[in-house]
């Protein structure tokens, strides 16, 4: 550093390095300055108007009288506001006209995807993909039905299918050559079921309830819908009561389903969810048949 | 002035010339982090060893032919199945379940059905709950996971002598 000015009148700061290279005075320039008075205004005007500087626990008021926790309240109201006009919507509408809106669907998907998990997922899985004993939803085979109506009707009062034991009907040959039949069915696709099982089948009153081609269908309808009261399909690889197999079969062959006065019997029962005696409202369980309808087997 | 100081600097310390050269020093400052990071490893693998290896896995293995033989002679044969939600949040509680048929599908109830959780990264975060009747052959447990990542989870049921069990790896997210 040099100790004397070898550059006067050049308004430096008399701070020279290597010779030459010098600290200059010169003013910051013009933007610089009316962004450094703007910020301090900013910094006045603001704390006059929200809280700003601490006052003991608390802090200043501010003139507009904004408090964080009022604007979350607003939120929530507005939140709430919200989901009020959707629920009054859902309640006007049917659940069909639900599907046909995405918007609306979208929101009764996501405020029944909790009645779902309290509800219904103990028995038939936390995502409807059911459970051994308990029939899968999100799938197209249905014992029911999977209309809305046809789901209304199944959450609203329950189900409970009734299908006879064999043990006293039928001969222990009969009972096997149909368990053997039920799977040559299911494993090919209806295809390969033996001539001795479809004799027992539509003599043995099978057909009554099971259909003429066994897929639980008693009456096909134009519309795609049936009429059926329940009993499973037999030629769709799927297992209304798993393992599946022979085994499984035999046993329900030879001891039914829900027959009170015989103990071996499947248990088969969909509890009814609707008020009284249920604990779902109308509009919850609309909102459920949207969302087992948008499970993926809704017809 | 710069220039100055540092041509002073290298012809006083001449001797260590090598040490002054970048290159050469972050070589070292490599190799020290490599070691580092390696020593904290290995330092890992004593502190967070979750001990899931069995004690006697030298008996079990020799006497492996003749545990199968008799398991499968006494295998009943059931269907064990768990529901573990497909989308599970650290500290957020849900219901695990699991179904128990036996071989025709009708529900059976072991003795015990206990839930266990791993964390394979840390022994200490493990941890054990004995899972309710429900319904017949149905059984559950409410808990939340502590912390996102991975864990290990077995369900196992007692009956009698016998141990089935039924396990799963899961992947926790963010709250
Ligand atoms: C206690 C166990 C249980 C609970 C809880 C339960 N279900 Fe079911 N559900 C069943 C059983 C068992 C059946 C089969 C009934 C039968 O075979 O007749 C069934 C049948 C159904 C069907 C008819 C399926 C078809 O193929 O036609 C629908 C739809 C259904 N349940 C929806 C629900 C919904 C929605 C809920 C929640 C509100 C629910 N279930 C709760 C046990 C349950
Ligand atoms: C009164 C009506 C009725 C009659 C008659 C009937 N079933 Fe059923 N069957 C049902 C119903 C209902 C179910 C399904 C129960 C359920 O899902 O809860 C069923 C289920 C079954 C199943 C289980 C399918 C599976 O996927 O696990 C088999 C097998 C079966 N029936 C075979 C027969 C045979 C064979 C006959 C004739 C001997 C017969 N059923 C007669 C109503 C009947």
């Amino acid at each position: 550093m040099a100790d004397h000015n070898p550059f006067p009148g050049e308004n430096n700061t008399g701070h020279v390095w290597d010779d030459n290279i010098r600290e200059l005075k010169n003013p910051p320039p013009r933007w610089w300055m009316q962004g450094f008075w703007l910020s301090i205004i900013w910094v006045v005007g603001y704390s006059i108007l929200y809280p700003t500087w601490p006052v003991g626990d608390d802090a200043n008021r501010g003139l507009l009288g904004w408090t964080q926790i009022k604007e979350y309240e607003q939120g929530v109201e507005r939140i709430e506001a919200k989901r009020a006009e959707f629920e009054d919507r859902i309640r006007e509408l049917s659940a069909d006209q639900i599907l046909a809106d995405p918007g609306l669907k979208q929101y009764t998907l996501a405020s029944a995807k909790v009645l779902f998990g309290d509800n219904c997922a103990a028995c038939h899985g936390s995502g409807g993909q059911g459970n051994p004993g308990y029939p899968v939803l999100a799938d197209d085979d249905w014992l029911y039905g999977g209309t809305t109506a046809k789901l209304t009707e199944t959450i609203t009062g329950g189900r409970q299918s009734l299908m006879p034991a064999h043990k006293t009907i039928l001969t222990e040959p009969e009972v096997d050559t149909l368990a053997h039949w039920v799977v040559q069915m299911n494993e090919t696709g209806g295809e390969g079921g033996s001539e001795a099982g479809w004799t027992l089948f539509k003599t043995k009153g099978c057909v009554a309830c099971h259909g003429q081609t066994a897929n639980g269908h008693v009456v096909d309808l134009p519309n795609g819908d049936f009429i059926g009261v329940g009993a499973a399909n037999l030629r769709d690889g799927i297992w209304r009561f798993e393992p599946g197999g022979f085994e499984s079969a035999r046993h329900t062959i030879l001891y039914g389903v829900n027959q009170k006065d015989v103990p071996e019997s499947r248990n088969a029962v969909m509890p009814a969810f609707a008020e009284p005696a249920g604990k779902l409202s109308e509009q919850d369980i609309k909102k459920l048949v949207v969302y087992v309808h948008s499970l993926g087997g809704g017809m | 002035m710069m220039t100055h100081i540092q041509t002073r600097l290298q012809t006083h310390l001449q001797p260590n010339a090598a040490l002054r050269n970048p290159w050469v020093l972050g070589w070292i400052g490599l190799i020290v982090v490599v070691l580092a990071v390696n020593l904290v490893m290995v330092y890992l693998a004593f502190a967070t060893n979750p001990g899931l290896v069995n004690a006697d896995y030298y008996e079990r293995g020799r006497n492996y032919e003749r545990t199968v033989l008799t398991r499968q002679a006494r295998d009943p044969g059931w269907l064990i199945r768990a529901d573990i939600p497909a989308s599970l949040h650290a500290g957020q509680t849900e219901s695990i379940r699991v179904f128990f048929v036996d071989k025709a599908g009708q529900p059976v109830d072991p003795e015990v059905v206990t839930f266990h959780a791993y964390r394979p990264s840390d022994a200490a975060r493990d941890f054990t709950l004995s899972m309710n009747r429900e319904d017949r052959g149905r059984y559950v447990v409410e808990t939340a996971f502590p912390l996102i990542g991975v864990w290990d989870t077995l369900i196992v049921a007692r009956l009698g002598e016998d141990e089935f069990s039924v396990g799963e790896r899961l992947t926790v997210g963010t709250p």
